[in-house]
């Protein structure tokens, strides 16, 4: 199995850079979220006026043009963990406050949009791990949690988490889009290996 | 099978009373106790004799399936146990049972503690699946969850099955799926559809006898992906493009899923060779496309289907339904189809020509109408710009292969006319199509060689051009009754096929024109079928004219031409007798044939039977029955018998002639005329007057006839001359010998008789009267005063009888007067007395007739008058009783 795996992981596929398939999927989620939020605006009867307050509910370090790709990687990687908590306390929440409904099409969709999230995740972290960045905590939500929502405290805040998702999913194509060199880095990086690995071996 | 199941049953019925018995009670053991053996392997089992020492390894022995294994597959180990060795074959299960000789009444008594087996399960070992193939299809407006896989099995037995698990791993360890079954096919369900995740996917075969992967497929998730077909594909005809339609359609999944590429394929509606547009040209991620070098005017199908735009990734999805759309029309791009069709007119060195025209090919929309303008020599020197005649088309679809009636014209032999034809439809006109009618005298001349043959439903032509090199194309004509068509041939062609559709068994003519820059030269034409079949019917036989003897001439009429379906090659004529059948082959042309050799009077059936190349047919029977006679024959023998006959009639006459003599002598004899007898003239006292009272003697015969009733009275009146008569009968006596010789009266009986008395006068008469006959010579003696003593004898001939009157003349002269006197009343015979005048041979025959004719009856009479006679009449004998001794003296005779 060992052997197959490695296989599967030098097979011809693997001509396709991680960060191009991140950046797919990225693409992939931006497309869910947005039906995700048209699917909820329209469940709630939002009209496009409502808006949600400004500030974020991840906390990453402000972009800037400074960080490098290891820490851009990072900070990605961080927001969409983060992300995946909101959301899934997001459906918990809804689940726990509107009593478990008949999987519609908008829950189908949300279910959609976690797991595409996951695959992300599994990408920009496969990424992150590919430029040696550091290992990323699970974020605490503790601070996020609302006290006692009113039943449109509770909607909006569920409405800015599917926009903070949509949001961070556009930062990840962005940024993933933007990791030409990472390809490369991978690429040398494996390279490296193979020939220490080698070297070990004379 | 199911002797080896009763036997397994059995053998487990004997094991299970011994399984618990084991080591106590059984004394043999086998092992190894396998689950499964391997087919096709070898297998070692091993039979151990324990608690006992009944018997050692050499009484033991294997069966497998009831069958004793050879002793050569045996291997001791030592003295309590035996090893056997074995292939395995087949997939049934089978019991491999280790027993023992009966080498003791123990083991003999205890055979179900001498017995141990092995079952052996058989299988293979699992193959490797091979062609393993995974699709995720569009469910909705994403892929589904679900990835089906399918492969192909590797053998396994019914007892031992394989057990395959499908492996879907995604990413690196992220997740691993598996879903297990017996089946080829299953699938595994994603949270979600893994696009561009890398997938790795394999099935593993397991059994009893081991494990085996298949080789994995290392793929990006979108490789197995089946999209549905692009949505909503239309196709917009824009007018200002006649040769283009534009194509649009919708994904039928967003972009963000897949990126995809496009295939498109279009035909002409009805025809099924479908174009594909050049991938490179639908490559991008496309939702409209521009199909260009299109026909105008016309329908055409269009479908698209799409894939995963990665090469090589993804299944393409089926294809769209039909998109159908007609191009805009287009002005005629090229000449309509301009043909003539030339009869011979009713006037005299005139031509009737139909001008026909056909939709040009590149028609490019209806056409509407058809200008034409015909020109004659004159008129082109008159005026160049004649007036266009329009000639409407009211036909609904454009069909090139419709043939449009133009315009007819009647031509002079020695006239030539042009004809120009355009073609119009809602865009515009078409070139200018010419055609050239020269003076028929001065027609070019025609193709040489023309050929024709029929190969692959085909008819094929091939020709030799004319000697002129003007010639510009040719025209292939065909005509088959109604059906009537053309086509155009450049001027290099040598050989061509008939484009238009033929039909099997009928004849066409094929002409093939040159044309010489628009102008015809003549034809050379030829007949052929595409098909020959046998004919549809034969021609029905009859007779013609009159039936012979040994010969008969029969007629048939030709086939029709639609009933033909090929070249009749011969008719076969068949005629039987019932016995045997003949035939003979006669040409196709023949309408007539006569039958020779037949038999006369004799039944005969026949038939045609005509041929084509394609088969033959029969016609109905004909009978006919051939004379007895032939013609004449029966007038032959006619005339024949009827020239012997004359023959024979002349020849008799002149026989006749010839020997009329004898026949006379021979058929009629001689006889003597008594009126020629010389007996009265040799006789010197007979005077020549004395013929008169001849006839008087027959008118007293007469009297006497008639008075038979009176006969006593005459007698009683007689009697005075009695004394007369006594002398007269002696004196007859003498001459009765003579007359009585040959009248069966006895001269001697007469005299007795008269002696006695008795019957006298009868005796004495018919006596006297053959003398009398005698006398019948001297009838020319008879007068009053002759007599009787001197009557002569002379033998007369005649049988006649004599009257008595002749014998006793003067009696009868008087007894005559007296009857006259006496009876008048009987003048019934006077017709005898008033023909006596006339008495002539004749007579003399008749009245013999007649008095055997009046005598008969009075024979009846007689008999009584004999009797009453004969009282008064003794010895004295009456004169008029003279006459029934001759009655009764005739009757015998």
């Amino acid at each position: 199995m060992a052997d197959r795996r490695t296989r599967g992981m030098t097979g011809s596929d693997q001509s396709r850079s991680t960060a191009a398939r991140a950046a797919a999927i990225a693409e992939q989620l931006h497309y869910e979220c947005s039906i995700l939020l048209e699917l909820y605006r329209k469940k709630e009867t939002f009209s496009p006026d409502v808006t949600v307050a400004d500030g974020r509910l991840v906390s990453v370090p402000p972009p800037s043009s400074q960080l490098d790709t290891r820490d851009k990687l990072w900070r990605l990687h961080s927001a969409l963990l983060q992300c995946r908590s909101l959301l899934e306390r997001a459906i918990a929440k809804e689940e726990e406050e509107l009593g478990g409904q008949k999987k519609g099409e908008y829950e189908t969709q949300r279910k959609t949009v976690k797991d595409r999230l996951s695959l992300l995740i599994i990408n920009t972290g496969e990424l992150l791990k590919a430029v040696d960045g550091p290992a990323v905590l699970t974020p605490s939500l503790d601070g996020l949690e609302l006290d006692g929502p009113t039943m449109f405290e509770l909607k909006l805040w569920v409405y800015r988490i599917f926009k903070e998702v949509d949001y961070w999913t556009k930062t990840a194509i962005t940024t993933l889009q933007a990791l030409p060199s990472v390809t490369a880095k991978e690429r040398a990086r494996t390279t490296r290996s193979v020939r220490s690995t080698r070297s070990v071996r004379r | 099978m199911v002797s080896a199941r009763v036997l397994q049953l059995l053998v487990l019925a004997c094991l299970a009373p011994a399984l618990p018995a084991i080591g106590t009670g059984n004394y043999l053991v086998t092992a190894p106790q396998t689950e499964v053996v391997e087919i096709g392997k070898n297998f070692t089992a091993t039979c151990m004799i324990i608690n006992t020492t009944e018997a050692t390894a050499d009484e033991l022995y294997w069966t497998l399936s009831a069958t004793t294994i050879p002793k050569e597959q045996y291997t001791k180990i030592n003295g309590s146990a035996l090893n056997v060795t074995i292939l395995i074959t087949g997939e049934e299960r089978e019991w491999l049972l280790c027993r023992c000789n009966d080498v003791s009444t123990y083991v003999a008594l205890n055979k179900g503690k001498f017995m141990h087996g092995i079952l052996l399960t058989k299988g293979y070992q699992p193959e490797k699946p091979e062609n393993l193939s995974c699709m995720a299809v569009q469910n909705g407006s994403r892929i589904s969850k679900i990835i089906s896989c399918e492969w192909e099995p590797g053998r396994q037995t019914r007892d031992v099955p394989t057990i395959y698990t499908l492996h879907v791993k995604i990413g690196i360890a992220l997740s691993h799926l598996t879903n297990t079954t017996v089946k080829n096919s299953t699938q595994v369900q994603f949270e979600v559809y893994p696009h561009h995740m890398p997938l790795e996917i394999w099935v593993e075969a397991e059994n009893k006898l081991g494990t085996v992967a298949s080789e994995p497929l290392h793929k990006d998730a979108c490789f197995f992906v089946k999209t549905n077909p692009p949505s909503d594909v239309k196709v917009i005809s824009e007018k200002s493009f006649p040769t283009s339609l534009l194509i649009n359609w919708t994904h039928p999944i967003a972009k963000e899923y897949l990126k995809l590429t496009y295939e498109i394929r279009f035909c002409q509606s009805g025809s099924q060779s479908w174009i594909y547009v050049p991938r490179v040209d639908t490559a991008k991620d496309i939702q409209s496309f521009r199909l260009q070098n299109l026909r105008p005017h016309t329908v055409y199908v269009t479908q698209v289907r799409c894939k995963n735009e990665r090469e090589g990734q993804g299944y393409w999805s089926n294809w769209s339904t039909n998109a159908t759309k007609r191009t805009p029309e287009d002005r005629p791009t090229s000449k309509p189809d301009l043909w003539r069709i030339i009869a011979e007119d009713d006037g005299i060195n005139k031509r009737q020509v139909r001008f026909i025209c056909k939709d040009p090919v590149l028609a490019n929309g209806r056409i509407t109408r058809f200008d034409i303008k015909i020109q004659t020599p004159k008129d082109k020197v008159k005026n160049d710009s004649m007036e266009w005649e329009s000639i409407p088309v009211n036909t609904s679809e454009a069909d090139s292969s419709k043939i449009t009636t133009l315009k007819e014209i009647h031509l002079a032999d020695k006239e030539t006319v042009r004809v120009h034809v355009t073609a119009i439809n809602s865009v515009g006109k078409s070139p200018e199509a010419l055609l050239g009618i020269r003076e028929k005298a001065h027609e070019h001349g025609p193709v040489k060689e023309l050929k024709v043959w029929s190969h692959g439903g085909q008819l094929w032509l091939e020709w030799k051009p004319p000697n002129s090199t003007a010639v510009s194309e040719y025209v292939v004509e065909w005509v088959s009754g109604d059906q009537f068509d053309w086509q155009r041939e450049n001027k290099s062609t040598r050989h061509t096929a008939i484009k238009g559709k033929l039909d099997k068994f009928v004849c066409y003519n094929l002409s093939v024109y040159p044309i010489y820059s628009g102008w015809t030269g003549r034809p050379a034409s030829v007949q052929a079928f595409l098909e020959q079949g046998a004919p549809l019917e034969a021609p029905s036989v009859t007779l013609n004219g009159k039936l012979g003897r040994n010969e008969a001439e029969l007629v048939w009429t030709e086939i029709p031409q639609h009933r033909r379906q090929g070249f009749i090659t011969n008719y076969t004529i068949f005629y039987t007798s019932g016995t045997e059948t003949y035939n003979v082959t006669v040409p196709s042309n023949a309408t007539s044939y006569t039958l020779t050799s037949l038999s006369g009077n004799t039944k005969y059936d026949t038939w045609l039977m005509a041929s084509t190349i394609g088969g033959s047919v029969n016609s109905s029977n004909h009978s006919f029955t051939t004379l007895k006679y032939a013609p004449g024959e029966i007038e032959f023998i006619v005339v024949g018998v009827s020239f012997g006959f004359l023959f024979f009639v002349i020849m008799t006459m002149l026989l006749c002639f010839y020997q009329k003599d004898v026949l006379k002598e021979s058929c009629w004899p001689q006889i003597p005329n008594p009126g020629e007898s010389t007996i009265g003239n040799w006789s010197p006292d007979y005077p020549l007057k004395a013929e008169t009272p001849k006839e008087n003697c027959l008118s007293g015969i007469s009297v006497l006839d008639m008075d038979v009733c009176d006969g006593k009275s005459v007698f009683e009146e007689e009697k005075t001359g009695l004394p007369l008569k006594k002398d007269k009968y002696l004196s007859e006596e003498h001459s009765s010998g003579i007359g009585g010789s040959s009248c069966m009266s006895s001269p001697r009986q007469s005299v007795s008789d008269s002696d006695e008395g008795g019957d006298i006068a009868d005796t004495t008469a018919s006596t006297v009267q053959y003398s009398s006959v005698v006398a019948s010579n001297a009838y020319k003696g008879q007068n009053p005063s002759s007599q009787p003593q001197q009557a002569i004898f002379s033998r007369s001939e005649s049988t006649q009888p004599l009257l008595d009157s002749e014998e006793n003349p003067d009696m009868l002269v008087q007894e005559g007067s007296r009857q006259s006197k006496r009876f008048p009343r009987q003048s019934c015979f006077t017709q005898s007395a008033g023909n006596q005048d006339s008495a002539n041979l004749a007579d003399f025959n008749q009245l013999e007739m007649e008095q055997q004719e009046v005598l008969e009856p009075l024979d009846f009479c007689s008999l009584e008058e004999d009797s009453e006679q004969i009282t008064p009449t003794d010895g004295q004998p009456a004169p008029g009783s003279s006459y029934m001794p001759q009655l009764g003296g005739y009757r015998p005779q």
